[in-house]
């Protein structure tokens, strides 16, 4: 194990071509019986993603389109051969919003809405049912705790509730879509979880884990007296690396566990289960702009009785990251006359987290004279545009003084503990 | 004559008022001028199995031009004919005793009645 891991190290770039390229075959091997997580839940579909975290003032925008189709039956952990229901998919599109209110405090608010959510009984005659409109809206909020423990992972715990804000009584054709089918849940659901993030390889390899527990308060309407959706247990153990800096490959593996529903006080045996899926996910970036595509495929299954399961999930999306902070805005650049004659350097400098992005393009901005100014977070490189009256001593000495060593000046030890604690890149 | 003429118009105003009915766009159909009834509504089999058992559940009513709207809160349910009848059906979380109700309307409002079935694992 030792010496596999010395081998990694030591060849690492080739080796994660090579993995990716794995990857790759994987998807279309295993794709032929394939199915992804529980289908026939109401509101919106499992999300165990996570986006919070990140720094003061930095608003992330997403929206992704899921599309999942439902056709295999599952008896505990075999496939069985049942008849009932021919089909069933859902084409979904969700929209994030996510906020540093400080550097440790980001809030997350989440909809989602059906383009439609549908299926159709095997029987002579049974139309297909469908139905569209608003899922659910999830509000979140989660803190930083890496300061508070003085400690290099990533720690953010998080709370948050969903809000079954969408249609829950969509009528097709004189019916009165069952529950299951509606687009919202219809439950007022409460959730917990904890994010844990460390960075390796200078900050190219990440491995992270993103733990949830989801508590559904009881459906209590006209529609149904007295329903509880089973409580749900997410556990995931991911890793990505960054190949170059605009394509991030990952690999995700996330236990589901559901509890089985409560229908008026009666336990429904046939619901809930446990699955687990690994999970593919590639990420394209340009700047502040990302771009993913992820295929989830399950590698365990032990559903409660015999229950439809999904035969694929795709997940398809797009971020937008806006910088709110003073100086450093999206564009990291003040606006200049064309006329003027600028140049361009980069430099070295020591950095291992979007805050410390943030820190070192604001340093480098105030300093008189520099107009364009980003950092790469995965070569630790800054790259400068300025005028040719710059004391270029003083970007050093900025940087330096702000915590963080570059090519040409040191920072004291008094200014690198000064960092925050998930800012503090390892010295030699 | 004046006396005769004062008769006739007396008489004209009280058969004016006494035969004239309200008129509420509604011709040839008294039985629209009320809210429905529902006569009967019963499900042919009180007891299926889940995963390809069916039962008809049918709604009889009256009051005119009705519209039919069937709810459950899990199973599904297939309106056939003019829609008083629907077949029922269930899946592995329908387990258990639903209530499918069947709300008749016409343009003076609504009635709703309901049918149990109880669903059983196969």
């Amino acid at each position: 194990m030792v010496q596999l891991m010395f081998l990694f190290l030591n060849h690492r770039d080739a080796f994660m071509r090579v993995f990716t390229a794995i990857i790759i075959v994987a998807i279309f091997v295993w794709g032929g019986k394939s199915s992804s997580a529980q289908c026939c839940t109401a509101g919106n579909p499992v999300d165990a993603s996570f986006s919070g975290g990140g720094s003061k003032g930095v608003l992330n925008f997403s929206t992704s389109f899921k599309t999942s189709y439902s056709s295999d039956y599952y008896m505990g952990n075999e496939y069985i051969d049942s008849n009932y229901m021919d089909y069933s998919y859902f084409n979904f599109q969700n929209f994030t919003a996510s906020y540093g209110i400080t550097n440790e405090l980001n809030l997350r608010a989440n909809i989602g809405y059906f383009y439609s959510k549908a299926y159709r009984i095997n029987r002579n005659g049974s139309p297909e049912r469908s139905a569209n409109g608003l899922g659910d809206l999830g509000l979140n909020a989660s803190y930083n705790i890496s300061k508070l423990i003085k400690n290099k992972l990533i720690i953010l715990p998080s709370v948050g509730v969903i809000l079954p804000v969408g249609v829950f009584d969509y009528v097709d054709n004189n019916v009165v879509l069952a529950i299951d089918a509606q687009p919202s849940s219809g439950a007022l659901k409460y959730n917990a979880g904890v994010f844990l993030s460390k960075d390796f390889l200078k900050t190219k390899l990440n491995v992270f884990s993103f733990n949830l527990f989801e508590y559904s308060n009881t459906i209590e309407s006209e529609r149904t007296p007295s329903y509880k959706y089973g409580n749900l247990y997410v556990n995931t153990l991911g890793a990505s690396y960054a190949i170059n800096k605009w394509f991030l490959p990952e690999i995700q593996f996330r236990s589901e566990y559901r509890q089985r529903a409560i229908n008026q006080e009666n336990i429904i045996d046939y619901t809930g289960g446990h699955n687990v899926f690994a999970s593919i996910k590639g990420t394209g970036k340009i700047g502040d702009l990302s771009g993913n595509i992820t295929i989830d495929m399950p590698v365990y299954k032990n559903v409660n009785g015999w229950q439809l399961t999904n035969k694929y999930i795709v997940n398809v999306g797009v971020a937008y990251r806006l910088n709110f902070n003073k100086i450093s805005h999206s564009t990291n650049a003040i606006e200049v006359p064309a006329d003027i004659d600028l140049k361009t350097i980069d430099v070295k400098v020591r950095g291992i987290c979007a805050m410390c992005k943030v820190r070192i393009e604001s340093v480098a901005l105030n300093v008189k004279n520099i107009r364009f100014a980003q950092y790469d977070l995965i070569n630790q490189t800054l790259s400068i545009q300025y005028k040719k009256e710059l004391n270029i001593n003083r970007l050093f000495e900025s940087l330096s003084s702000a915590g963080h060593d570059n090519e040409f000046m040191k920072a004291s030890n008094e200014a690198y503990e000064n960092l925050h604690e998930c800012c503090k890149y390892e010295r030699n | 004559m004046k006396l005769l003429k004062y008769t006739f118009i007396i008489a004209a105003l009280i058969t004016v008022l006494f035969s004239c009915e309200k008129d509420d766009g509604i011709t040839g159909d008294p039985e629209n001028d009320k809210i429905p009834t529902i006569t009967s509504m019963n499900a042919g089999r009180d007891t299926i199995k889940f995963g390809g058992d069916t039962t008809l559940i049918v709604c009889e009513a009256m009051g005119g031009s009705l519209n039919y709207l069937w709810e459950v809160d899990l199973g599904n349910l297939d309106p056939v004919g003019d829609g008083s009848t629907a077949i029922f059906s269930g899946g592995g979380c329908c387990v258990g005793m639903k209530t499918i109700k069947c709300k008749v309307s016409n343009s003076k409002g609504y009635i709703d009645g309901t049918a149990d079935v109880f669903i059983l694992e196969p």
